[in-house]
């Protein structure tokens, strides 16, 4: 991919849990505000390699990155990066939604107030919400608790409060598994009409939704030795239609999984 | 593992029923020839009734693919079958109706004394019923290199159907009765060569199916 249009571009990535290793010789572009989808089969690594991209995996005991993540052209794993800093700009959402215990403007203001961005929160506020759908849906509840949302609109206001921080890049972790089909669709509109200003990278079990919402697809799967490997990474249209590599195309017509 | 073992059956038994319904149409091209041949207005008129189950058979067989697509969410090559055989039993239905076409001609022609022993009609048939069943062949086998060569067959019945029209214009050149007689065994040549035109269509669907690119294969120069 040219230079300056990948957003993130992982290089001869190695994903190491203390001896074992997870993910092996991963090397990707992601490309700059499209939605670019990690499917595969369970336990080949998608969310570990997803939480690679903002070093998650910092906070596991043990775990080790080999090789590098490029983002803006710098190694986010070289000495003198601020990990905090990169997860500020590259925002996640979770599989559960995970609203604060708080209201459902300070769940939104939270990150802005950390940082001490606090002029024209309310402004800022709004605007996440907007950009996240759910405005219209919270305009008169912006005091009461989180926790009373749906949970398609706590998943929509976790999105909001990582929007909140001006991210570049979002990346989402299974954002639909604990939402029934209408509150899926939803999110996964809101993800087509945030591509175009973000960059999304979305790991999901369901292929349908992979199909539906990214623009590019990577297919990850296990070696002998349990290692995860990418085994092909292209567009979307291509990938579900007329996948390369035979692993590929046994996986996604479920021949094997 | 074969997981979707179900869907996989299914996808099968719908390329079984593409194998029968093209054998219903190969039947049908054989059986309209023979009464233009014999004189068989019985079995002419018994053409024209069968080809109802012909319609309905490509009707079950869409009816089975659109209800796959709706419950399975077919992708890749299993997507690429269910597409390609929804334009093929298309294909496969309309040389059905060129089967017919000919029936009614046969019907037309009726008792009228014969202009010429037929020939190279009954061959143009053959090699049409061989082109098509060889096709289906190639689909559910999935063999595109098989495909392609089948394609490039058409320009025997291209040539048959040259020598046909050459042969029953010199008829016309001689005496000016025999134009009506001729020109509807002109007719029916003519549905041969466009029933061997779609066996080409199939066989581009079959090279879709194996390889996922689209190409025309031209092999028809009419």
């Amino acid at each position: 991919m040219a230079d300056g249009v990948a957003a993130l571009e992982t290089r001869n990535l190695e994903l190491w849990y203390g001896g074992f290793r997870a993910l092996r010789d991963i090397s990707m572009a992601i490309p700059r505000t499209q939605v670019t989808a990690i499917i595969g089969p369970s336990g080949c690594g998608k969310s570990s390699l997803l939480r690679c991209f903002n070093r998650m995996n910092d906070l596991i005991p043990g775990a080790r990155v080999v090789g590098e993540v490029l983002f803006d052209g710098r190694n986010i794993y070289d000495a003198g990066v601020d990990a905090t800093e990169i997860r500020y700009r590259i925002g996640m959402v979770f599989q559960k939604p995970n609203p604060f215990p708080k209201s459902v403007f300070d769940n939104v203001a939270f990150g802005p107030r950390v940082n001490g961005m606090d002029d024209n929160l309310e402004e800022m506020v709004e605007r996440a919400l907007h950009r996240a759908a759910l405005w219209d849906e919270v305009k008169d509840r912006l005091r009461r608790s989180a926790t009373e949302l749906s949970g398609g609109q706590q998943q929509r206001l976790c999105i909001a409060r990582a929007l909140a921080l001006e991210p570049e890049v979002i990346l989402m972790d299974e954002p639909c598994s604990a939402l029934d089909p209408a509150a899926t669709l939803k999110i996964e509109d809101l993800m087509r009409s945030l591509a175009g200003d973000y960059t999304i990278v979305i790991v999901t079990h369901n292929m349908q939704q992979a199909a539906r919402v990214s623009d590019m697809a990577a297919f990850l799967m296990m070696e002998e030795d349990r290692a995860g490997i990418l085994v092909e990474y292209g567009p979307t249209s291509r990938l579900f239609t007329n996948p390369k590599d035979k692993r590929t195309e046994d996986y996604i017509t479920g021949r094997f999984g | 593992m074969e997981i979707r073992t179900t869907f996989h059956k299914r996808l099968r038994e719908i390329q079984d029923d593409v194998l029968v319904m093209g054998s219903m149409v190969e039947k049908a091209i054989g059986r309209a020839i023979t009464a233009l041949k014999n004189r068989d207005m019985a079995l002419a008129h018994q053409i024209v009734a069968d080809d109802r189950n012909v319609n309905d058979k490509r009707f079950e067989i869409e009816e089975k693919c659109i209800q796959l697509i709706a419950t399975q969410q077919p992708m890749a090559s299993d997507l690429r079958v269910i597409v390609s055989v929804l334009n093929i039993i298309t294909e496969i239905e309309r040389i059905g109706d060129y089967a017919l076409g000919i029936a009614r001609i046969a019907v037309l022609i009726g008792d009228e004394p014969p202009l010429k022993p037929l020939i190279d009609l009954p061959r143009m048939a053959e090699k049409t019923q061989d082109m098509l069943h060889r096709s289906l062949d190639a689909l559910v086998s999935r063999d595109a290199e098989s495909a392609r060569k089948i394609a490039a067959e058409d320009d025997e019945v291209d040539n048959l159907y040259d020598q046909v029209f050459r042969e029953l214009l010199t008829f016309m050149a001689e005496d000016p009765k025999t134009i009506t007689r001729a020109t509807r065994l002109i007719w029916a040549a003519h549905n041969l060569e466009r029933s061997a035109d779609r066996v080409t269509n199939i066989c581009e669907r079959v090279v879709f199916v194996v390889t996922g690119k689209m190409e025309e294969i031209e092999a028809s120069k009419y």
